[in-house]
């Protein structure tokens, strides 16, 4: 995380240096920041940053597919005649830990595929969900626990 | 070219944006009432500001653009959560399926 703010700020010296102040000279100066700062890996204790940075670029464009696909599917269930929901309410028994983790898995859940979260148990170790279309509990939590879970942990765990 | 990408942005998030609306009125219970909203609104918003932002192409909509689009993730979802929050708490009956403890 604190590398991922050096890279803007280098991103932002760039900028500087150059004297242009557009979006693309923005890219530029993070793209070459990117690069300085994977030829620094081996001098830091953890040499993660390369493999971190593509674990959250991979998590937004899974975030972003789900959020495509849950909206068709909601769409499609309101534009249908037939009601084809089968709601449930599910307890998801957690990994995650920091306040960060479960704000995050919360927020996914909420905006992909048939599911909301509703709460997070007062222990933490349970999120409330309601699934839309849930024929099976245990293939709704697996679902959430494969894609979403374990691909939140690459990026905030070492 | 630009122009029919950022038409056909605009008409895919108004036609999202219509449909969330309308699921509020259609769907059978309040909990699947807020799928529709959270979820075909987000995606409504978003195309909308992305449709803005590839339109004015302007440094300062951009940012504008992207900062809507951050908070609109932000937020939905955490008023989406309070509501649910307080069905759970006052025992809010579902239309059919059922509910663990």
């Amino acid at each position: 995380m604190n590398l991922f703010l050096l890279n803007i700020l280098l991103a932002f010296g760039w900028m500087l240096l150059n004297g242009n102040y557009g979006s693309t000279d923005f890219t530029i100066g993070f793209v070459v920041g990117f690069f300085a700062l994977l030829l620094t890996e081996p001098f830091r204790n953890k040499p993660n940053y390369g493999r971190k940075f593509w674990a959250a670029l991979k998590l937004l464009a899974v975030f972003l597919y789900k959020l495509l696909t849950s909206s068709l599917q909601v769409v499609w269930d309101v534009i249908t005649p037939t009601h084809l929901s089968h709601p449930a309410i599910i307890n998801v028994p957690l990994e995650v830990e920091s306040d960060f983790e479960i704000m995050l898995l919360a927020n996914i859940v909420s905006l992909t595929p048939g599911s909301l979260s509703l709460d997070v148990s007062e222990d933490r170790k349970y999120l409330v969900i309601h699934a839309m279309f849930s024929q099976d509990e245990q293939s709704v939590i697996d679902d959430i626990k494969e894609t979403l879970e374990r691909r939140i942990l690459e990026v905030t765990r070492d | 070219m630009m122009e029919w990408v950022v038409a056909s942005c605009l008409i895919i998030g108004v036609l999202f944006s219509f449909f969330s609306a309308l699921g509020i009125l259609r769907m059978p219970d309040a909990y699947i009432r807020m799928h529709s909203s959270t979820k075909a609104g987000t995606i409504g918003v978003g195309l909308i500001m992305v449709a803005v932002a590839l339109h004015f192409h302007d440094t300062s909509v951009i940012s504008r653009a992207i900062g809507i689009i951050a908070f609109i993730l932000m937020t939905a979802p955490v008023a989406a959560q309070l509501l649910g929050k307080s069905l759970l708490m006052n025992n809010y009956k579902m239309w059919r399926g059922h509910q663990q403890d």
